[in-house]
């Protein structure tokens, strides 16, 4: 009798949570046609839609206005995919970095994960391109978003393996290493700008402040393919984290192998942010505002969490995208501004509100 | 019957021409091509400027797109332009890329460092603009100018040593190295830059400055505006041990009069030299 009620209740809970998910991909679906639909140039929306429908469907040409379709098709297109994907990835590898270092504040901008990624970005362009060339005598394709990659990857090694046991796992010390890991990466960029000549300073300004702006389809593809990949299997570790908000001994005695999952999230985690940097630059607290607010929705089941951080993270970025290129029109506000104006009073907040909240 | 045809004609022609040149709405990014444009009384056919556009000041009531480094596609196809002039330099690609995309006319003006390089901007820009009658004009006087500097340099033959700062804090200067706009003005007022061991704007601190020891100190107007007098700018710890603070030389100009190898190049080049060798 009583396990019947429990049941019956975990099963409205689960249909409640489902429901919320489902709002929140409703929600998505508006924000990548305003996404589409609003910018500087006015289109009415049917045309938009008219000129959407036309390229899905490759059995109808119908006459659309060239400036019209070009900017649809291959100026906000690829932006709308690129906020979408640098979203969803930040978000998510914010709520697994926060079940990792077991710290509700780990947001990769704010531990220095992104920073990490942009540093290492900085340094392919400096001296790396010059070296592959005097190498291989090319450059390898992929070389940016893989050396983003590599630098987002050693960032969370180094904060993994100081904030240990050892040296405590409090709140504090990770935002403290934090702190120290964006002033390392500062540095160096600092003195790779320093080496840079002017030609490369100018790539360099782009990564200080993110920027969706330069999306174009052939770089915007391969990275939506690659994140999809990656934070799928993100998203399939939604039970094992649950288990390791118990702490490590316990996940292990529930039966998980905890070294293979930190491997996995400490990798893929990696993986994401360092895609995401590459194209954007650094776009910072989407990875702690979103999963909380996911959390506050529909509780802190991570299973839930992790797929509601990957959409409610999109919709976050497409929507200040939007604002980002209406607000000081003609010119343009990098979406980094934005998004650190939304998440930085909320980081305080949160700091502000830890005892009530438990950590 | 011919008489008339030779009126079609003549006015096919016309109608073509029109076709070809008429550019209606520019948009131009740069601060000397804008000035070039005001030059030739086109400012009612610029529909937008980017922020280097500060002369004449008219410039700067212009809508603005941004910086010129970090232009956005969309804004300045939204400002439904046909004729985009930029410097070069202008970016990032991927938006130069776009905007020749949407089929807009993009011009691209190569940004040399020289008298004949301005003369070159003003001739290509007159082209794309259909102003070639203007542009003779106004590149010959440039040319009348130059002369007339020339006559006035030849007379002298002493080089000062001048360092060029862009910007400044208490703890360092941001100052040009060679291959740059401000190294170039400086020996064509024959100047020397004291800066000769690296390229491009480097920061440097008290001490390279000091041991540099410039006899002139050049620098703008945006770099000094928060110090009340020259005095005071001369006295930082920065500057304070160079031959220059010691003989209170420091030559202060508008950025853009300077660097901008803008018309207005020999003028500033004139009034460089005057400043270096007044004594």
């Amino acid at each position: 009798m009583v396990s019947q009620s429990l049941s019956e209740s975990l099963n409205k809970l689960h249909q409640q949570r489902i429901t919320v998910l489902l709002v929140m991909s409703a929600l998505l679906v508006v924000s990548a046609l305003m996404g589409l639909a609003i910018g500087p140039l006015q289109i009415p929306l049917a045309e938009v839609v008219s000129i959407l429908y036309d390229k899905l469907n490759p059995f109808v040409q119908n006459q659309h206005e060239r400036v019209n379709e070009m900017v649809v098709s291959s100026l906000r297109g690829p932006r709308v995919l690129l906020g979408i994907l640098t979203g969803a990835a930040l978000a998510v590898a914010g709520a697994c970095f926060q079940a990792l270092f077991r710290n509700p504040l780990a947001d990769p901008g704010v531990i220095g994960v992104s920073a990490g990624a942009a540093t290492a970005a900085v340094a392919y362009i400096v001296v790396g391109q010059g070296f592959l060339i005097s190498i291989f005598g090319f450059l390898p394709k992929y070389g940016l978003p893989i050396a983003a990659m590599l630098g987002a990857l050693l960032s969370v090694l180094a904060l993994y393996l100081f904030v240990n046991r050892k040296n405590g796992l409090d709140v504090a010390t990770l935002l403290l290493a934090g702190i120290a890991l964006n002033a390392f990466c500062g540095s160096v960029t600092g003195i790779l700008v320093y080496l840079s000549d002017d030609q490369q300073l100018r790539e360099l300004t782009f990564w200080t402040l993110g920027s969706l702006a330069r999306a174009q389809w052939e770089s915007v593809t391969p990275a939506f393919i690659w994140s999809v990949i990656v934070i799928g299997i993100l998203l399939t570790k939604g039970r094992a984290l649950n288990a390791f908000s118990l702490g490590e001994a316990n996940a292990y005695h529930l039966g998980f192998n905890v070294d293979t999952i930190k491997r996995i999230l400490i990798i893929f985690g990696a993986a994401a942010v360092g895609a995401a940097v590459a194209l954007t630059g650094i776009i910072g607290f989407v990875g702690l505002v979103i999963p909380h607010i996911v959390r506050l929705l529909i509780g802190a089941d991570n299973r839930y969490v992790l797929v509601g951080s990957a959409i409610l993270g999109a919709c976050l970025m497409l929507v200040a995208d939007i604002f980002s290129r209406m607000i000081v029109q003609p010119a343009e506000l990098p979406i980094g501004i934005i998004t650190s104006l939304i998440g930085a009073p909320f980081f305080l907040y949160l700091l502000r509100k830890r005892r009530q909240l438990g950590f | 019957m011919i008489k008339k045809l030779a009126y079609l004609s003549f006015f096919y022609f016309v109608i073509t021409q029109c076709a070809v040149i008429a550019a209606e709405r520019i948009i131009s990014i740069g601060g000397s091509i804008t000035e070039i444009l005001y030059e030739f009384n086109l400012q009612d056919k610029i529909v937008a400027v980017d922020t280097t556009s500060q002369y004449p000041s008219d410039a700067q009531d212009k809508p603005n797109v941004g910086y010129m480094r970090t232009l956005s596609a969309e804004p300045i196809i939204a400002l439904n332009p046909d004729l985009i002039l930029y410097l070069e330099g202008s970016g990032p690609a991927e938006t130069i890329d776009q905007l020749s995309q949407a089929g807009i006319n993009m011009v691209m003006i190569p940004n040399e460092y020289s008298i004949e390089g301005v003369k070159n901007k003003v001739g290509l820009v007159a082209d794309a603009v259909d102003m070639q009658e203007e542009g003779q004009q106004l590149i010959s006087n440039i040319s009348a100018q130059e002369k007339q500097l020339n006559d006035y340099l030849s007379d002298i033959d002493q080089q000062a040593n001048v360092i060029f700062i862009m910007m400044f804090d208490e703890s360092s200067a941001m100052v040009a190295g060679k291959d740059t706009g401000a190294d170039n003005m400086i020996s064509m007022a024959k100047g020397k830059n004291v800066v000769d061991n690296f390229k491009s704007y480097k920061p440097l601190g008290a001490e390279s400055i000091t041991q540099l020891a410039p006899d002139y100190v050049l620098t703008t107007e945006r770099a000094v505006k928060s110090f009340n007098n020259k005095a005071e700018i001369l006295n930082t710890p920065l500057l304070k041990l160079t031959p220059a603070a010691e003989n209170q030389n420091i030559i202060v100009m508008d950025e853009l009069l300077l660097l901008g190898y803008s018309p207005r190049v020999v003028n500033a080049t004139n009034q460089l030299a005057e400043e270096l060798h007044s004594q």
